[in-house]
């Protein structure tokens, strides 16, 4: 067959058949074959179609000569590493940054000083090595902060939410930001009541209509300190994880209808050699938790009590399933002279709530004003 | 494939009454003749063109023609090739082995120049063969992956229409997937 016959005889769909078995590494390059590969690539719907059939994989932030080190693992027996991240591609003012979540493939970062204000917030995806610096919004207070991530499918954006404890508030504590899933964000909070006790319970935001939530927890962990507690996902609801003050056991509870106090079950005691932390239900049932002191990666199963240390991941203090995406490539980067994002079509809208108050404040209109 | 039982759609050539279940031999005894692009007519046993979605509809369109079946989007070299694919298939039909499949799959490609894989994909797309598509994309894939993307225009016959600055721009933004690439 001649040159000129061959020309363009592979069909578009096909192509975007060849592409989808493609690392990503290669689909970057293969942008500058033509304009025809290059929009075929960019396109929204290849995007998709990229994530949607991508393998979930463990994300790992490991520390290393007070570098933190990102690496991608195989969810398997013995975690084999499947990626190691280059270096951030940005620093940070405080020691590190809060890794706030992920998801389709987008790790959202917080770099939070040491008098608790916000000084950055980053997107990055790792696998295309791209980032985008979030415009902080205006109205930063001299109260805490907590922030939240996810992605919002009815406005096929990625949405950061944050919640505010306004001193002249009800008495409410805002903590670290748990979990996402199904598009709703949770936060654990914790309330003191007249009689000086605590009450502990998880505050949800629904992503497809802006709503706040309150989901109660089972009544023997609702006066706990939730310093002890790490709110996750296990089959689409939540699981709670409390360890026990004889450094012990973990309990593991699980909410078997979303957000049905009734139907908290404690499901494990898991028997555990000192204090160690919870960081991600796997795929096989086992939990995943780091070990105080060495930091070092424990994946225990639950049933059966048997616990593996992984001595080669030390120092770990962060896991979740990650998907290597395209997503972000689109977005455009440039950064203004007031150092704030120029308008873009695909903006990350910003949500703030402060506790006590009922009413969602979207300051600026989102993030690209 | 649907067996000859559901679709009884023999033809007057064929002694056999129509109703009677149709047998392994009864089908290979069937011969259809399909002509390709370049004009030259493959005869081929009816369970093999029956691989072909685009021929059987035909067939289902049109269940008492005994014409030749035209190919216009087929040219006869990848088609011959095509043939050879869909042979081993039947047998993995009649006796699933994933293993063997798997194998004989990795055999097919590994012995086909990258023309011969370039030539075959729109031919499997017009005869709409998932199987051997899905084939040819992941072989593709692996032959591409980690080339430079000289060789992959090449590959596929690709035209560059960027200006030097815009591809330029384009290899700049992501300079890092250029590194490690294997030698053309």
């Amino acid at each position: 067959m001649t040159e000129s016959a061959k020309k363009n005889r592979v069909p578009e769909d096909v192509m975007m058949d060849i592409l989808i078995a493609l690392p990503i590494k290669s689909i970057l390059r293969f942008r500058c074959l033509s304009k025809s590969w290059n929009s075929l690539i960019t396109d929204k719907d290849f995007i998709n179609a990229y994530l949607a059939q991508a393998k979930p994989l463990l994300l790992l932030r490991r520390w290393q000569d007070r570098q933190e080190l990102y690496s991608l693992h195989l969810d398997n027996e013995s975690l084999d590493r499947s990626l190691q991240f280059q270096n951030l591609p940005f620093r940070s003012e405080a020691d590190c940054f809060d890794i706030i979540g992920s998801c389709n493939g987008v790790v959202c970062l917080s770099d939070i000083d040491h008098h608790g204000r916000t000084k950055s917030l980053i997107l990055w995806n790792p696998t295309i090595r791209k980032h985008l610096n979030l415009p902080l919004p205006k109205l930063c207070g001299p109260h805490s902060a907590t922030w939240g991530f996810g992605f919002d499918l009815s406005s096929d954006d990625y949405r950061v939410v944050r919640v505010v404890r306004q001193v002249s508030s009800k008495r409410e504590f805002p903590m670290e930001f748990q979990v996402a899933f199904n598009g709703i964000l949770h936060w654990l909070v914790y309330r003191e009541e007249n009689d000086n006790r605590r009450h502990s319970f998880v505050l949800s935001f629904d992503l497809s209509n802006d709503e706040f939530g309150e989901i109660m927890l089972p009544q023997r962990l609702a006066r706990v300190d939730i310093f002890w507690m790490v709110i996750s996902e296990l089959d689409d609801s939540l699981a709670a994880l409390f360890y026990r003050r004889d450094a012990k056991s973990v309990d593991v509870w699980f909410m078997r209808e979303y957000g049905v106090r009734n139907s908290w079950d404690r499901l494990y005691r898991i028997q555990v050699d000192g204090f160690t932390r919870g960081m991600v239900f796997r795929k096989n049932g086992e939990i995943l938790m780091t070990k105080h002191g060495s930091d070092e990666v424990v994946s225990c199963n639950p049933r059966t009590q048997a616990s593996r240390n992984f001595g080669n991941l030390r120092r770990c203090d962060h896991a979740e399933y990650f998907v290597q995406s395209l997503s972000l490539l689109n977005e455009s980067n440039e950064i203004d002279s007031r150092g704030k994002k120029k308008q873009q079509k695909g903006n990350v809208k910003l949500n703030s709530r402060s506790l006590g108050e009922e009413q969602v404040m979207e300051p600026g209109g989102g993030a690209g004003s | 494939m649907s067996s000859s039982a559901e679709n009884p759609t023999l033809t007057t050539e064929i002694t056999k009454p129509s109703t009677e279940i149709a047998t392994e031999t009864a089908q290979s005894a069937k011969k259809i003749n399909l002509k390709t692009s370049d004009d030259q007519i493959f005869e081929v046993e009816e369970s093999v063109a029956m691989e072909f979605a685009t021929v059987k509809s035909f067939f289902e369109d049109a269940p008492s023609s005994t014409d030749t079946v035209p190919l216009p989007n087929v040219p006869a070299k990848p088609f011959s090739q095509v043939i050879e694919f869909c042979k081993e298939q039947i047998k993995f039909k009649a006796n699933p082995d994933e293993t063997e499949k798997k194998k004989s799959n990795s055999e097919f490609v590994k012995e086909k120049t990258n023309e011969d894989l370039v030539e075959m994909i729109p031919v499997a797309n017009y005869l709409e063969i998932k199987d051997l598509l899905d084939v040819l994309n992941q072989a593709v894939a692996d032959r591409i992956q980690n080339r430079s993307v000289e060789y992959v225009r090449s590959f596929f016959g690709i035209d560059n229409d960027f200006t030097s600055e815009e591809e330029a721009l384009l290899r700049e933004e992501h300079a890092w997937a250029f590194e490690d690439v294997d030698e053309d």
